[in-house]
């Protein structure tokens, strides 16, 4: 406090960035909803400018850093050393270079990106098209910090490196069948760690909601999801997010071609809605998360329905709760809002802008500047929204009603798919190579 | 002699269905993108159904495109709304329907790869686009057959197995048009790279063939790309007679055209059109882009675009070829080229006529150069992605659009937007249009768009 306190003072009398949250603990940071409090933060950077520091990281990673107190927390692969990481399944779209078995957690200084502890949690990575093993995000809440391994392992570490407990989901619950990889984060809320285990395509096992007591690591619930979507369209790689509305609050949790909501206590399914594979596909695996606004949820599987659906409701709300549907949408980049607008941008480099509550396009599929995919999910933050495309080009548009790119920042790169995360002033942004810390 | 009687023969042989027929696709062997239809509409609605002449239920993927000869509308599609309730599960479909009223008349089915996704993908169906003559139709199966099939009511004829005959092996689908010559049907047998081994297990297998049209006997082979071949071939031959000498164009799985003698086989040219990219240490390419689209033939030139639909970021590249030399023609035949940060990854066919050529890059932006010197005469962004090929008609040029939507832009060297219409479901595949009709096959249904009457 008596920090924030000072720093504040020394902003107000440099004229300087006023500081914000510094910390991002998780995948869509401290709101659960990629938006952050900060203001002064970077508008225009490049590879050596405007860059505090960068690290050299071992491999390419999707996963997003996250950052408390003065750590950072990063996984990745091994680097190729001792032999590549099995290819499991290729549809490379670029020639691209190997990487390790190992999957490592790292903590690296928020100061200068210097490593500060790294573990080996498994051993067993594997590559599959853009994606390997590491793509889930950690997790913490300052005491510990959680990751889940794309091979089912779940550990706690405390936030010196030491080992507080591992689960292992495959030998307890089931064998994890996704066409590509598992990939979700998980959710940390009210001391459980709440994963969805959704999959169908190599697997006829169930598929579960599970949450782990954060502090040892012990089942507190299971929920079987169930879901009628056929071949690929079980499979997901969607985070849960958190709804509050009136006095309730529940997990909801998007894939298999339904939104579901749960009792966080129980895990028990309130209420489930359809809508989103309207031919029922049966490719449908859900990629991007839910967005929550307010009362409101929204979700797109593979481009399109987009759906907004109203909390409260119970049962099979499917023909009572849909606020609204348009058939534009977004495939892996997960919607931004800060409740005035909700913001979609599509991985083909466009960006919408809705509404909430009604869908009225405020304007719609603007081109941005540079080219897709996108896979990392917008921020919005400082009256902005940072877009970065897979070669870790961010574009910054304005917020607010009026379409508008402020900056285009490039980082040479070929697989950024990591979202930026925000600490104070500062930028995170993870490329296939390194990890920028952008801004003072 | 032999070269003259060919194209004699391929003269006879086109003209041989109706003239306002399009057996095959891009309707003709040069798979210029180019119909001769007049009076197509620039108004339709598939929920209002305005000028939606009939419409008739696919699968529920369809890749392919649909071809329309004698009457009869073919199409491959998959088993996802069976026709046939005793035919159950995932299978390889060819449909043909009534061009009349789009009335179903029969269906050929294939089971599934026991190899499973990594030969023939769930749900792909038959994403090959059939090449009619007369009553016979050839298309490709899921299951890389070539086969042959009666119009009349889709009993196979004969079938090749390039996988069992040849040693073929698919890269995850199988999806080339055959293209029927005289005497003869060439094709692009779907050779790949084994994924997981990550090298072709069996270079010598051939890549293209010419096959007899009345048997199904492989009359000649060619194993060009051999190991280079990237990942699949999913690409098309053209044909044309070009100063006098006929040529079959082959698309190859390693960026590389190939052109060859039609009834022997031998090599006329080459072309490297990955040449543009640099290689990195390990003499890889830059990108695994590689020919999806169909070589189009104009007078001595062949326009040709690279790209791969899985990375919208990828640079493509944009070339004229001159098809008149012999040998490997990298560095001399290359006539104009687009490419670098002004030309995307495309899978398109391009659509050429009057002096202009018009391409679609895979992001969404549509472009029309001068044919004779590769200068960009206009852009236009659609604002999605875009898998078809474009379709020039009546001084009309339609495009589909991954948001599901037919655009419609002015040919011509003034840019101008006609039409933007919504279509259920139509993001992959091309268009055909025959007899006054527009065809539309979208993901589960076929749609024939025509001014009502």
């Amino acid at each position: 406090m008596r920090k924030l306190v000072l720093a504040l003072g020394i902003s107000i009398a440099l004229g300087g960035p006023v500081v914000g949250n510094d910390n991002w603990p998780q995948w869509r940071g401290p709101s659960l909803n990629g938006t952050s409090d900060s203001t002064g933060l970077p508008l225009k950077w490049t590879d050596t400018e405007n860059v505090t520091w960068k690290v050299e990281l071992p491999s390419r990673s999707g996963s997003t850093p996250i950052v408390w107190g003065d750590r950072v927390f990063v996984t990745s692969p091994s680097s190729l050393g001792e032999g590549e990481a099995p290819v499991a399944k290729g549809w490379p779209s670029k020639p691209k270079k190997g990487e390790g078995k190992d999957l490592l957690f790292l903590c690296l200084s928020k100061k200068d990106g210097s490593e500060l502890w790294r573990k080996k949690i498994d051993g067993a990575n594997y590559q599959i098209g853009k994606h390997n093993m590491s793509s889930p995000s950690p997790v913490t809440d300052g005491k510990l910090v959680w990751w889940l391994t794309g091979t089912g392992l779940v550990t706690a570490y405390t936030m010196e490196g030491k080992e507080v407990w591992t689960a292992d989901l495959v030998k307890t619950y089931v064998k994890l069948g996704l066409n590509w990889g598992y990939g979700a984060s998980p959710l940390l809320y009210e001391g459980l760690i709440i994963v969805p285990m959704l999959h169908g395509w190599d697997n006829a096992g169930p598929s579960y909601v599970i949450a782990l007591d954060a502090a040892t690591g012990k089942e507190v619930w299971k929920e079987e999801r169930k879901t009628d979507a056929q071949k690929e369209g079980p499979d997901a790689y969607t985070t849960p997010m958190v709804m509050k509305y009136a006095d309730h609050t529940e997990i909801i949790v998007v894939g298999g071609d339904y939104f579901t909501g749960h009792d966080p206590k129980t895990g028990k399914e309130i209420w489930r809605c359809g809508g989103l594979n309207l031919k029922q596909d049966k490719f449908y695996r859900a990629v991007c998360s839910p967005a929550v606004v307010g009362e409101y949820v929204f979700a797109c599987i593979k481009q399109g329905p987009f759906v907004g659906v109203k909390g409260g409701g119970k049962g099979l709300v499917t023909d009572t709760h849909i606020a609204w549907t348009n058939k534009l949408g977004c495939d892996v980049p997960t919607p931004v809002s800060d409740g005035k607008l909700l913001y979609v941008l599509n991985d083909g480099g466009t960006l919408s802008a809705y509404d909430p509550a009604t869908g009225k396009a405020v304007y719609e599929r603007q081109r941005l500047p540079a080219n897709g995919p996108y896979n990392a999910s917008p921020l919005l933050a400082d009256g902005r929204i940072y877009c970065t495309n897979e070669k870790g080009h961010t574009v910054v548009v304005a917020s607010g009603s009026e379409f508008k790119v402020l900056a285009e920042n490039p980082l040479n790169d070929v697989y950024t798919m990591s979202s930026i995360a925000v600490s104070g002033s500062q930028l995170f942004i993870r490329t296939s190579t390194h990890l920028y810390c952008i801004g003072k | 002699m032999t070269r003259s009687l060919l194209a004699l023969l391929a003269l006879l042989a086109t003209t041989a269905v109706r003239a306002d027929d399009s057996p095959m696709m891009g309707g003709k062997p040069d798979r210029n993108m180019v119909s001769g239809e007049k009076g197509l509409p620039l108004e339709f609605d598939s929920k209002s159904k305005k000028n939606i002449k009939w419409t008739a239920a696919l699968g529920r993927t369809t890749y392919g495109t649909p071809v329309i000869s004698g009457g009869r509308i073919f199409v491959g599609t998959n088993n996802d709304q069976p026709r046939d309730p005793t035919v159950k599960g995932d299978r390889g479909v060819l449909m043909c329907f009534a061009e009349a009223d789009g009335k179903f008349l029969w269906q050929a089915v294939h089971k599934k790869l026991e190899t499973g996704e990594a030969e023939d993908y769930p749900s792909i169906g038959i994403a090959s686009g059939p090449c009619v003559v007369g009553d016979q139709v050839f298309y490709v199966s899921n299951r890389d057959e070539l086969v042959c099939c009666s119009a009349v009511n889709g009993k196979a004829m004969w079938s090749l197995d390039m996988r069992k005959e040849l040693g073929v092996s698919p890269f995850q689908g199988s999806a080339s048009s055959p293209l029927v010559v005289g005497e003869l049907v060439f094709v692009v047998t779907g050779q790949g790279r084994d994924h997981k081994k990550n090298k072709v297990l069996n270079p010598k297998a051939p890549s293209f063939i010419a096959v007899d049209k009345a048997t199904g006997k492989v009359k000649w082979q060619d194993s060009s790309p051999g190991e280079k071949i990237f990942q699949g071939q999913w690409g098309s031959p053209s044909y044309g007679v070009i100063d006098g000498r006929a040529q079959v164009i082959f698309p190859g799985g390693d960026g590389w055209l190939y052109s060859f003698d039609p009834p022997s086989g031998k090599l006329l040219w080459k072309f490297n059109c990955k040449a543009h990219e640099k290689l990195d240490a390990e003499g890889n390419p830059e990108t695994a882009a590689q020919l999806l689209a169909c070589p189009v033939i104009v007078g001595h030139r062949v326009i040709i675009a690279t790209g791969i639909d899985t990375d919208n970021d990828n640079p493509g590249c944009l070339r004229a070829i001159d098809a008149r030399k012999s040998g490997d023609v990298t560095a001399t035949a290359e006539l104009w080229k687009v490419a670098g940060d002004q030309f995307g990854a495309s899978i398109s066919n391009v659509a050429v006529q009057d002096g202009l050529v018009y391409a679609v890059q895979f992001k969404g932006l549509v472009d029309c150069y001068e044919l004779e010197t590769g200068k960009r005469v206009w852009q236009h962004d659609l604002l999605a992605l875009s898998w078809g090929s474009p379709l020039l008609a009546d001084g009309k040029l339609y495009i589909r659009t991954g948001d599901d939507e037919v655009v419609v832009l002015q040919a011509g060297r003034e840019k101008k937007l006609l039409a933007k219409r919504e279509v259920e479901l139509i993001q992959c595949g091309s268009f055909a249009a025959a007899n006054g009709v527009l065809y539309i096959a979208g993901k589960n249904t076929l749609y024939a768009i025509a001014e009502a009457k």
